[in-house]
């Protein structure tokens, strides 16, 4: 029971914060097809994984949880502020999607290929980080994701209003004088801690923070505005994956556990195949006047 | 007295020329010339250094993320910068106030051109960079953003306008043109040329 409760807060905090980070990029971004995995956060946080766990095995070390974590922590605030700050720069958002997906598949190709070389050298291989799942689950864990989502409902609570007119569009925040900067830095820090967190614990969950903003915002959550978005729309789409990484613990296929990352994968990959396919300016989340 | 320096050789390059804006307070100053002379460019630039003093009505629409209604946009619309009792005032005189349940992206072109005025011209600034301003705007609308652009030069703010159209300008007005030449050609006197 212990066991199972754990696995469950795991799972709502990290539909919570994949919800949340979906939502911040994609309020940075201003283009619905932009998320984590869209711009290669996913890609990266696993690679830095693979990274971590070889370099601690070629020097005889088994990997730890406190080194992958820990690590990656300080890596990822510094990836999240160097993004930030060459995202202000160039503001290319449909050229950085094409790179960002370019860059998953170059990471598919290397995960393969890193696989095949562990099997060789007969190392313990992290298979589970391609397809995310909470069978892992344990009271660190969750204490790191509460730690993540505090930070980033504090965050939001305290620029709550500049997210506000930043949504506005630029023209209306440099009139207010806003601090577009700091905004920008805590978005995408926020979006890189929380896209590693959930990728080093648990694996990727690919596209989940593509369509889980577009769930709360098809929901009757629009009417609250942004923070309807980000505060209610995280809680539905929390319960949403810890409901769907029940119903994979409760209901084994031949006494197997699908990983709930696969039909994370496979949903959003349709579903962004679906937005693709009716993208144009004009969608009702977009408007440009 | 206002003044905006533009020192970039990139901009207007084939005047190649230091750039010196002074507006008084409570002046019209109305800035013509051809397409692609650099009329939209130079307010920008000035902008883009002065958000504290500078309030810019942009030619381009309002990037929006996040369709709301007007109605909701009214509400949320609060801010230190903003003057509430001149936003209201604005967004009545525009008739937004019969149009609360629209939302964003069912805008009109002019209603959207109304909604960027009413936004922009609430804040509190010393000076208002309006471009091209009455573009999409019925001669109700534009009737209304005369008054308007007269009433803010009577309380000491000044403006620069981008305009093509010299009838739509209210009076009195100092006209200032650019020429795509070799050098910056002026007929009023608040440009200074290096």
């Amino acid at each position: 029971m212990d066991y199972l409760l754990i696995r469950l807060v795991c799972g709502f905090l990290a539909g919570s914060i994949l919800s949340q980070t979906g939502s911040l990029i994609q309020l940075a971004t201003r283009n619905i097809l932009a998320s984590p995995s869209t711009l290669g956060f996913d890609g990266f946080a696993i690679l830095w994984v693979l990274v971590l766990h070889t370099g601690l095995l070629m020097v005889g070390t088994e990997p730890t949880f406190a080194a992958t974590v820990g690590l990656g922590t300080i890596l990822f605030f510094v990836i999240g502020l160097i993004f930030s700050s060459f995202f202000q720069r160039t503001r290319r958002i449909e050229r950085l999607i094409l790179m960002g997906l370019t860059f998953n598949l170059l990471i598919g190709a290397v995960f393969a290929l890193w696989q095949f070389l562990f099997i060789a050298f007969n190392w313990p291989f992290p298979v589970e980080l391609w397809f995310g799942h909470f069978r892992f689950s344990n009271p660190e864990s969750a204490f790191i994701l509460l730690a993540v989502e505090l930070f980033l409902l504090g965050g939001w609570f305290f620029l709550r209003q500049e997210f506000l007119f930043l949504s506005l569009g630029d023209a209306i925040a440099a009139n207010l004088h806003l601090r577009t900067r700091r905004l920008y830095h805590f978005m995408f820090i926020g979006i890189s801690l929380g896209t590693f967190t959930v990728v080093a614990l648990f694996g990727a969950f690919s596209f989940l923070g593509l369509v889980f903003p577009i769930v709360a915002r098809k929901l009757w959550f629009k009417r609250f505005d942004l923070s309807g978005e980000f505060i209610l729309g995280a809680l539905v789409n929390g319960c949403l994956l810890m409901a769907v990484d029940l119903a994979c613990y409760l209901f084994p296929v031949f006494g197997a556990e699908i990983p709930v990352g696969l039909i994370a994968c496979a949903v959003g990959a349709l579903s962004l195949i679906l937005l693709l396919w009716k993208f144009d300016n004009r969608l009702e989340i977009l408007a440009k006047k | 007295m206002y003044r905006f320096a533009v020192h970039d050789p990139h901009f207007l390059p084939h005047s190649g020329c230091r750039v010196d804006l002074v507006v008084e307070p409570g002046q019209l100053l109305a800035i013509v010339g051809d397409n692609g002379v650099g009329k939209t460019t130079l307010l920008q630039r000035i902008f883009c250094d002065n958000h504290a003093t500078v309030g810019l009505v942009p030619q381009a629409g309002l990037n929006f993320f996040f369709d709301r209604t007007l109605g909701k946009l009214r509400n949320l619309y609060r801010n230190p910068a903003v003057n509430r009792s001149r936003f209201e005032l604005l967004w009545e005189t525009f008739n937004l106030h019969q149009k609360e349940e629209r939302f964003l992206s069912s805008l009109s072109g002019g209603e959207a051109q109304a909604l960027k005025l009413c936004l922009v011209l609430a804040l509190e600034k010393e000076v208002y960079f309006l471009d091209e301003p009455h573009q999409h705007l019925d001669p109700a609308a534009r009737r209304c953003v005369a008054e308007l652009v007269g009433k803010l030069t009577s309380e000491g703010r000044g403006i620069v306008l981008v305009e093509h159209n010299l009838d739509l300008l209210p009076k009195p007005a100092t006209v200032v043109k650019l020429l795509q030449r070799e050098r910056l050609l002026v007929t009023g006197d608040s440009w200074t040329i290096c």
